[in-house]
């Protein structure tokens, strides 16, 4: 793109320019002399090789004058940002990292890898929400705050381990810090998705209360309970000694508590049996949770004029060396 | 009048050697004419003096109008529409060893930083914060939330050995700052550097001058004073360096200054209650400035002039050695 496109009307000087030196009839420059006497033997250069070279400085002459004429123009790169003008939704993931989420009864890997990858794809779907992490087991804690910079949030996603905060399951934990951080935001809606595959076990806040709190700051809690009844093979490693595990593990969610605390938040309970289910789940949460988008876009320009001028610069001295240094022309 | 690359000037120096060169060749180009031409020696010479001097005069001065160009020479301001609401603060907090100096203070520098970081904070209630803390390199400790619940309890935990990279890089540090501001979020930007400015490599300037050019002021704020101080190891005793000499970290507000300027902010040095209210002011007054104008001053670049001088000499340069001179030849 470029600023002032008129003077690239300059361009059609060019080819005038062109004609008057190289073509021209009466242009100067040139000095008639005796190029050999007659029936001798006269200097003769190589030719072939002394007008290839001199066609090359010409040609780099014109490219120079053309680049030149394209500075002038004030070429630009054109980068266009989407600035959204309303708040979206802040939305806090709170993920559960106990050791029964190395069950292998999803596909491909475990419970665990898929929550993660689930929960990857689902903040790529999402524009201009603020979404935190929270992963709890024994204990709870905030993995990233709610925040647009889903680059940040991703990397954290990767580097969850299972059994990082302990053995247990601390569901009412998980809500608390997940309610905790969402409490200064400003956004018109607030939204908690919890994942987990076990019963409350731990912490010292229980669940019920937790999600009361929760509800009193205006937040909706969308429960997701992933896992099956039967018993499943079961293999982790402990981030801590570096033991590896394996062994079968058996018992489901607390189905009635997460439809409760669904239920009572103002928000839907999911069960998720299976990957394919879960995607899904968290596919019907997307178009739930969508707010109206005011977009404007922002256009930002940055000038590239100054390799425009190198160039020139460069081509006009090439031009210039060769036709002096190289091939002896006196002007 | 400012010039955003003043080190390309150098390049006139350039000229000399072409003026020397074109010299040598004008003494070699008479001497050949004056073989070839035979009788109309006199007449040639005169007409290849003229037609060499004007040549030769408006190839250098194309050059040099190129070179001026580069340099990128601004004068006078326009508007750039620009509305945008709320306010993103960046903290960039050095985390580098010579933080931990206190300067004959009671506290350490990094304390202080945190201190004056932690007054932000409580002192600009609807803004996001985010935070880079950098030494040799940099991280993005607390990407940009609301969520001062975080923000805070991470300043409070801050100390100086959360990177294990040696040194101390401005550069990279403002280069991680500028990143963190996420992508469409349709609000006005600012990064505040906390350092003592002492660096040991990178050029701030750099980043300083893409933030300038972005509409985000870098406010430095430099801790530590000028005459140095030691720096206490966690493990008690004094840094020594590899020749068993004690080090002595000295605060550089001078860079730190530069780097303020050049990106169209202010620079802070100075004890903390010296220093905080005039910090926050500044901060406040560029939120509301921008947003009741919703327009930000860029510099003029007046390249074109000096590429249209450059492209009228090539063409001068041309009819020079294009036309003939009448009757003489």
């Amino acid at each position: 793109m470029f600023e002032s496109p008129g003077y690239l009307f300059l361009l059609l000087f060019v080819p005038v320019g062109i004609y008057f030196r190289h073509f021209w009839p009466g242009r100067g420059g040139k000095l008639p002399f005796a190029f050999r006497i007659w029936n001798t033997r006269g200097f003769n250069p190589s030719f072939f090789v002394r007008r290839a070279v001199f066609a090359l400085a010409v040609v780099s002459f014109w490219l120079g004058v053309v680049a030149l004429i394209a500075a002038l123009a004030g070429p630009a790169t054109v980068d266009r940002e989407r600035v959204y003008l309303n708040r979206g939704t802040d939305m806090m993931v709170i993920l559960d990292e106990s050791p029964s989420m190395a069950a292998e009864d999803f596909a491909p890997v475990n419970r665990f890898e898929t929550a993660r990858d689930t929960i990857r794809r689902f903040v790529e779907r999402r524009e201009n929400d603020s979404i935190g992490l929270v992963s709890f087991s024994k204990e709870a804690a905030l993995r990233v705050p709610p925040t647009t910079d889903y680059e940040k949030l991703v990397d954290s996603l990767d580097e969850l381990q299972i059994m990082n905060l302990g053995d247990g399951t601390a569901i009412g934990m998980g809500i608390a810090l997940g309610a905790l951080h969402l409490r200064s935001s400003s956004a018109p809606e607030k939204v908690i998705i919890l994942l987990t595959d076990g019963k409350n076990n731990a912490g010292e806040v229980l669940p019920e209360t937790a999600a009361r709190v929760a509800t009193e700051l205006g937040i909706r809690i969308y429960t997701i309970g992933i896992g099956s009844e039967s018993e499943t093979r079961i293999e982790f490693e402990n981030p801590e000694t570096g033991q590896v595990y394996r062994g079968t593990f058996e018992g489901g969610f607390d189905e009635e508590l997460l439809q409760e605390i669904a239920e009572f938040s103002g928000g839907a309970y999911f069960y998720a049996g299976t990957s394919g289910t879960l995607e899904s789940v968290f596919e019907a949460i997307d178009s739930i949770e969508t707010v109206e988008k005011r977009v404007r876009i922002e256009v930002r320009t940055e000038s590239q004029h100054r390799i425009l001028i190198i160039f020139a610069l460069a081509a006009l001295l090439f031009d210039f060396f060769i036709r002096k240094l190289l091939l002896r022309e006196v002007l | 009048m400012s010039i955003e690359y003043p080190q390309v000037l150098w390049f006139l120096l350039g000229l000399i050697p072409l003026a020397a060169l074109q010299l040598y060749h004008y003494r070699r180009g008479r001497r050949d004419l004056s073989q070839l031409a035979g009788d109309r020696r006199e007449a040639v010479l005169t007409v290849y003096s003229v037609k060499w001097f004007f040549s030769s005069l408006f190839f250098s001065l194309f050059c040099a109008f190129s070179i001026l160009a580069l340099a990128g020479f601004s004068w006078g301001q326009e508007s750039v529409e620009e509305s945008r609401g709320g306010l993103d603060v960046v903290l960039a907090v050095d985390v580098s060893k010579s933080m931990r100096a206190t300067d004959d203070e009671d506290e350490s520098r990094i304390a202080r930083a945190q201190e004056i970081a932690r007054g932000l904070v409580q002192e600009l209630p609807s803004t996001r914060f985010g935070i880079v803390v950098f030494s040799g390199s940099a991280l993005r400790s607390v990407p940009m939330t609301e969520d001062r619940t975080s923000v805070e309890s991470f300043l409070s935990a801050l100390r100086t050995d959360v990177m294990s990279a040696d040194g101390s890089n401005l550069e990279t540090g403002l280069d991680s700052a500028f990143s963190a501001f996420p992508q469409g979020s349709g609000r006005n930007r600012v990064i505040v550097l906390l350092s003592d400015g002492e660096q040991h490599s990178g050029n701030p300037l750099r980043p300083a001058e893409v933030a300038r050019e972005s509409g985000v002021p870098v406010f430095t704020v430099t801790v530590g004073s000028q005459s140095g101080s030691t720096i206490p190891l966690s493990e008690g005793g004094r840094l020594n360096d590899q020749d068993g000499n004690v080090v002595l970290s000295r605060a550089d507000p001078d860079t730190m200054q530069e780097i303020a300027e050049t990106s169209g902010a202010k620079a802070f040095h100075g004890a903390q209650r010296e220093v905080f209210s005039p910090l926050l002011g500044e901060i406040r007054g560029f939120e509301s400035r921008r947003e009741r104008e919703g327009f930000r001053l860029v510099a003029v670049r007046r390249y074109r002039l000096f590429v249209g001088a450059a492209l009228i000499v090539v063409a001068l340069n041309l009819l020079v050695r294009v036309f003939r001179w009448k009757g003489v030849i």
